[in-house]
């Protein structure tokens, strides 16, 4: 088996591993570096458990191989979401309020769709967050919690505070 | 399995040269990475192309003419104004290509190579007139898009041989492209019946030249040459519209299966013609008036 050495940053920590040529980055994240906020499910870009940013894009971390990382690439989890203030904070505390069905499955990928979302489109239609939504096979709650959700978080980043 | 990451072409057109095993060629991986799940062959070499410089160019020329990367990324494309302006047919099959995750990794190359029938941006490529760039080690070829897929799965590429971009010709005036769609469901979903066309209209509003090209209607997405025949020089009037629905509906070849019948296939397909060829009628007529009046 061919291993190579890769250094790539996952939540503001550098990582410096051997990676196997076929070790999916959700293999990688799940199994060796034991992250318990991001989970995996059709392991081919369904359903969107799995969704996590990579340079800032929302990918599906069972279709990026470990083996392409390099030392430029900033991965970031829906954990990290929950450690700080300001933005991220807001997409949270929207979540718990106005689609508290959701189950811990669907979550983390959500939360970083949202994340995505919001920092590409400040003021969102509800039919950009149903595109967005459509990324998730998530059947937990209600698909128009899920907009409102995001609809608040929206109003509560653009209004500011923490 | 080897991993390799060249940096430039010259060094991934040595790698294909020189592979006594078999190749696959990695860009946004959205299908390859599921199909190589489970297999560990360690004979396989997986190429990634995304460093290359070549395919991941994104040229928008003032006179429309385009060079897209086969690397270029879907949301790259999609999220481009000019491109958008330019093409706005084949911006709108390169936005439903996927779910935002998957247009952050799905790539042009990537769509034309897999194959598939079904692939939203090729009838679009093959209405614009799209040639593709296709190198090896021992030199380059300019091939037509709708000769690069031969049957589905399968393409003209040769062993050692690369899909570096695609490029689009320039834009003539009064001239605009629109691809419309069908799906069981509403989002992230193939399609089961597509229609491009590739529009240029004279000062009185006649047809000076028309490309439709459909999808997910025969093995492969083809071009209905008959239609281009009958339409140019024509007036736009109901009449070329019900010959237009009767020579797409003749020139479909569908099949049965899971998702739909031949028999609604054929009909969906030439109601999408018309309203593909409205909507790209609609643009460029706008198009033609704003710039009068500005």
């Amino acid at each position: 088996m061919t291993l190579l050495k890769r250094e790539f940053i996952v939540n503001g920590c550098t990582n410096e591993m051997e990676v196997s040529s076929h070790e999916t980055l959700l293999n990688l994240l799940q199994q060796r570096l034991q992250r318990d906020d991001i989970n995996g499910g059709c392991g081919r870009g369904d359903c969107g458990a799995c969704t996590l940013l990579l340079n800032g894009q929302p990918v599906h971390a069972c279709l990026v191989l470990a083996a392409e990382l390099t030392s430029a690439d900033v991965v970031e989890t829906a954990g990290n979401m929950t450690l700080h203030a300001g933005n991220d904070r807001h997409i949270v505390n929207a979540y718990q309020d106005h689609a508290p069905g959701i189950c811990d499955f669907c979550r983390p990928g959500l939360w970083i769709s949202t994340k995505a979302l919001l920092s590409e489109v400040p003021a969102p239609t509800d039919e950009q967050i149903r595109e967005m939504i459509a990324g998730h096979l998530c059947y937990c709650t209600s698909f128009d919690q899920l907009v409102e959700a995001v609809n608040v978080a929206a109003r509560a980043i653009s209004e500011g505070g923490t | 399995m080897d991993y390799r990451q060249p940096l430039t072409l010259a060094e991934a057109l040595t790698l294909l040269r020189d592979a006594v095993a078999p190749v696959h060629l990695l860009a946004g991986g959205t299908d390859l990475i599921p199909q190589l799940r489970g297999v560990n062959d360690p004979t396989l070499t997986l190429v990634d192309l995304k460093h290359i410089k070549e395919l991941s160019e994104f040229i928008i020329r003032a006179d429309g003419s385009v060079v897209i990367g086969a690397a270029v990324s879907a949301q790259r494309m999609k999220t481009n104004r000019d491109f958008n302006r330019f093409w706005p047919g084949l911006h709108d099959a390169v936005a439903v290509m996927g779910s935002r995750q998957i247009m952050s990794r799905a790539t042009l190359g990537g769509n034309i190579c897999h194959g598939s029938p079904a692939a939203d941006t090729v009838p679009a490529l093959i209405a614009a007139g799209a040639m593709c760039r296709i190198c090896s080690s021992d030199g380059e070829r300019m091939v037509p898009v709708n000769e690069v897929i031969t049957s589905p799965g399968k393409t003209c590429l040769r062993k050692g041989e690369i899909l570096v971009s695609v490029s689009l010709p320039a834009r003539p005036l009064r001239s605009t492209d629109a691809y419309l769609r069908i799906t069981p469901r509403k989002k992230m979903d193939v399609a089961i019946a597509s229609v491009a066309v590739n529009l240029t209209i004279d000062e009185s509003l006649c047809v000076l030249q028309c490309s439709v090209a459909l999808g997910a209607v025969a093995p492969v997405a083809f071009a209905v040459s008959e239609a281009s025949e009958f339409m140019t020089g024509q007036r736009v009037d109901q009449a070329m519209m019900a010959r237009l629905q009767r020579t797409v509906r003749q020139a479909s070849r569908p099949i049965d299966d899971i998702r739909a019948t031949a028999e609604y296939r054929t009909q969906v397909t030439g109601l999408l013609a018309v309203r593909a060829f409205e909507m790209a009628f609609a643009r460029v007529t706008e198009n033609t008036s704003r710039d009068q009046n500005s």
